[in-house]
């Protein structure tokens, strides 16, 4: 007989993600659906807009890609008046936006997905002196890892447990079987997970320098950049670097010695594919190094897509070849189109409540807010594994170093990369490599202002350009590729439209039943204990996913308040 | 005691923008000692954790959901909002009350407050407010203004005003700035 499990039962409008799976007798997962909200109505704000400001409003659709949406806006209408911007403002926003890599990929790891890998309890049996010596054999220098200091995380873990406090520990499956680190290597990773919970700080700061205040920057405008003042200074540009190498030594000597422990420790998992997914995989590309212009500059992650795991052949990507499928979605229409000629009507169908009280997604038919996107009527995956795949595929040096360096220190062989652990290991691959290459930015960044070039902005005549034209920011987001489409005519916004890395990752299956990267990776995976889903949200979790670009209400969940009610009857 | 405002919220769906309107009003309409700031925190998820990091107090303002009149103004300590956050069991990206969850492993963390109102519609796509949160907006307003006082903020009104409906304006039509 088999099993449904249902984890986070969406009750509210708010994008939550909510992941259905079946399992059969021997607890392995025969089926999964995903469904989520996504953010719809872009387009009626900002149309009539003047596209120059338009920025300020597409940033709004998420809270932690807001850098990144506001400069697809940006790029998407500088794409379309055919501007190129100055080397400065191209470095400047490659380092604003690696940032916010690093800041994104080493929260992701420890905060929000780290305890699916670790069981912290397990840390309180662990011998701080034989801890020290673990560390050891994952980094030569290991990060915060000696013997006094784990035995004072230690302490204060235990303290937190005497205390009650133990927060979002609280309600994890500790004990599970499907953990398996020692109570050693549990005690490093903790120890890890505070220290990156101060130093996450530093990430932010770097932002702020280029990117002006947060959370919200403000020194992109369309033509470049307008922090000319932080650049020609170079106490900014060398707190930027200190910054940058703090956070770097964290990346080295923690965050990647922690991911080859527990890949290693996981390793069984790893080599045979569980979690793997889809094995499509797509990247637009990103970081241009070169200015050249759009989409011809050579990048930092290369564009292109990679099919059923087969390294051997790279395709390109044609941003035409896009289309969303509606069939499981709930909105009207039947023919795939490409998102710049979509139709968003909704057509909510509800859930279906069964004999057990519950109520289910009815899969047959439509049970998600989520289109499905496609690529050439085919799925992908998108986000840091993709852009490792591809770029490792088309045989870039430097991802190619950092794949191999990294798979030769955990003695692992390449196919390890096709799995949830992969998935993972892949972020972070891709954070130590973009720290280094920071660094050489950040360098070439005070060499071209020290060489006189101040130029931060490029001229354009706006009523000129802007009377008809037509553009796309496609780059990559740290979960995977964002695009968004500007339509411009007689200086307003016709047209605009966004699809958010998490559609490509989040959809529910298409028109010919094929299932989207969430649902075909959790296919085959064993469940432990069906009342703990673990491996469901490891999975889940290793895609960074971010649906909630909705509404962000806090929840009372039907607490009783009542007594922090404030009386405003009779206030002035 | 360095003190920090943050509004949080949405503000392309309608009552959602509250916090964010909120904090801008208090921005504009009223000076302060150097030690207290105002942020526009959007919505911010695990950024948030910056400032309670950063801070001594952070005083949240936000919409709640709370079984109670559209309107309603809750002013809720942080050692009520523990428990109720659900990262563990869910899928999806954390927000205010998770991340008050993970940090209070911290040594150190800012006592928290949360302001909220309860909403009347969440779901248009619609930079504004329902009249009904508009017409509770001064109240709103006023336990701000309280709840700094009682943190020990001393301010002054500033002559010049800004209306909720100029606040508002300004965030439906914002300008970048032009070379």
């Amino acid at each position: 007989m088999s099993e449904h499990i249902i984890v986070d039962p969406v009750t509210r409008i708010e994008g939550h993600l909510r992941i259905e799976a079946k399992i059969d007798d021997n607890n392995v997962i025969t089926d999964a659906y995903s469904s989520s909200t996504m953010f719809r109505g872009i387009e009626e704000i900002l149309k009539g807009r003047d596209p120059r400001d338009c920025g300020l409003l597409a940033m709004r659709i998420c809270g932690v890609c807001t850098g990144t949406h506001y400069q697809r806006s940006i790029e998407a209408v500088e794409h379309a008046f055919d501007i190129t911007i100055p080397k400065n403002a191209r470095l400047v926003r490659n380092l604003v936006q690696g940032a916010l890599y690093l800041h994104d990929h080493v929260v992701h790891f420890y905060h929000l997905h780290g305890l699916d890998w670790v069981d912290i309890t397990k840390a309180l049996e662990a011998d701080p002196k034989k801890a020290a010596a673990e560390a050891l054999k994952w980094a030569k220098t290991p990060y915060g890892a000696s013997e006094g200091e784990l035995l004072k995380v230690k302490e204060r873990v235990a303290k937190f447990v005497k205390q009650g406090r133990l927060g979002p520990f609280a309600k994890g499956y500790w004990g599970n079987k499907s953990y398996k680190l020692t109570p050693e290597q549990n005690l490093i990773a903790t120890a890890h997970y505070l220290q990156a919970l101060d130093l996450q700080r530093d990430a932010a700061k770097m932002m702020a320098i280029f990117g002006g205040k947060m959370p919200h920057p403000q020194s992109f405008v369309v033509g470049g950049v307008t922090c000319v003042q932080d650049i020609q200074n170079p106490s900014r540009i060398s707190l930027f670097k200190t910054l940058l190498k703090k956070f770097r030594a964290f990346i080295k000597d923690a965050y990647i010695p922690d991911i080859l422990m527990a890949g290693t420790e996981y390793a069984d998992e790893a080599l045979d594919g569980t979690g793997a997914g889809l094995m499509n995989f797509m990247s637009y590309g990103d970081f241009r190094l070169d200015d050249t212009g759009f989409y011809e500059s050579e990048l930092l992650f290369p564009k292109g897509i990679v099919k059923n795991g087969d390294l051997s052949k790279v395709y390109d990507v044609d941003q035409e070849k896009i289309t969303e499928d509606v069939t499981h979605a709930w909105y009207k229409g039947s023919d795939n189109l490409h998102p710049f000629d979509g139709k968003t009507e909704p057509e909510y169908t509800g859930l279906e409540k069964k004999s057990d009280g519950y109520a289910y997604l009815k899969t047959d038919e439509k049970y998600s807010w989520i289109k499905s996107p496609l690529y050439d009527d085919e799925r992908m995956e998108v986000g840091p594994l993709a852009r490792m795949v591809v770029g490792y595929a088309k045989g870039d040096e430097r991802i190619t170093k950092y794949v191999n360096g990294f798979l030769k220190k955990g003695n692992l062989p390449a196919k390890v990369l096709f799995s949830t652990v992969g998935r993972t290991a892949a972020r972070a691959i891709e954070t130590e490599l973009m720290a280094d290459v920071m660094l050489e930015w950040v360098d070439e960044l005070a060499a071209n202002v020290a060489g006189g070039d101040l130029s931060t902005w490029t001229e354009f005549d706006f009523d000129k350009v802007s009377t008809k034209a037509m553009g796309y920011g496609m780059a990559e987001a740290p979960r995977g590729g964002l695009g968004h489409w500007v339509k411009v005519e007689d200086g307003q916004v016709v047209n605009y439209q966004a699809v958010v890395p998490s559609t490509w990752n989040a959809a529910p299956r298409d028109y010919k039943g094929r299932m989207g990267a969430y649902e075909a990776s959790l296919v085959g995976t064993k469940v432990a204990d069906p009342k703990q889903p673990l491996e469901i949200l490891r999975t889940v979790h290793s895609f960074d996913p971010c649906i909630a670009c909705a509404v962000h209400i806090v929840d009372s969940k039907g607490k009783e308040l009542g007594s922090f009610k404030v009386d405003t009857s009779c206030a002035v | 005691m360095k003190v920090v405002i943050v509004g949080v919220g949405n503000i392309l769906f309608k009552d959602e923008g509250i916090g964010i309107y909120a904090s801008k009003y208090l921005q504009e309409n009223f000076e302060y000692d150097d030690h207290l700031e105002v942020i526009d925190g959007g919505t911010l998820g695990f950024k948030l954790m910056t400032y309670y990091q950063d801070y001594d107090k952070v005083i949240i303002l936000d919409t709640v959901s709370i079984k109670d009149e559209s309107g309603s103004i809750y002013n809720i300590p942080s050692d009520e909002l523990l428990g109720l956050g659900s990262y563990r069991q869910t899928a999806h990206e954390v927000e205010v009350v998770e991340m008050l969850e993970i940090c209070s492993l911290l040594e150190k963390m800012a006592e928290v407050r949360l302001i909220g109102i309860v909403p009347e519609d969440i779901e248009s796509v619609d930079i504004d407010l329902t009249d009904k949160i508009k017409g509770q907006f001064d109240n709103f307003i006023n336990v701000c203004v309280k709840e700094l006082e009682d943190s020990g903020c001393p301010m002054t009104p500033k002559a010049r005003t800004l209306s909720c409906e100029q606040i508002i304006d300004a965030y439906a039509n914002p300008t970048m700035e032009r070379e």
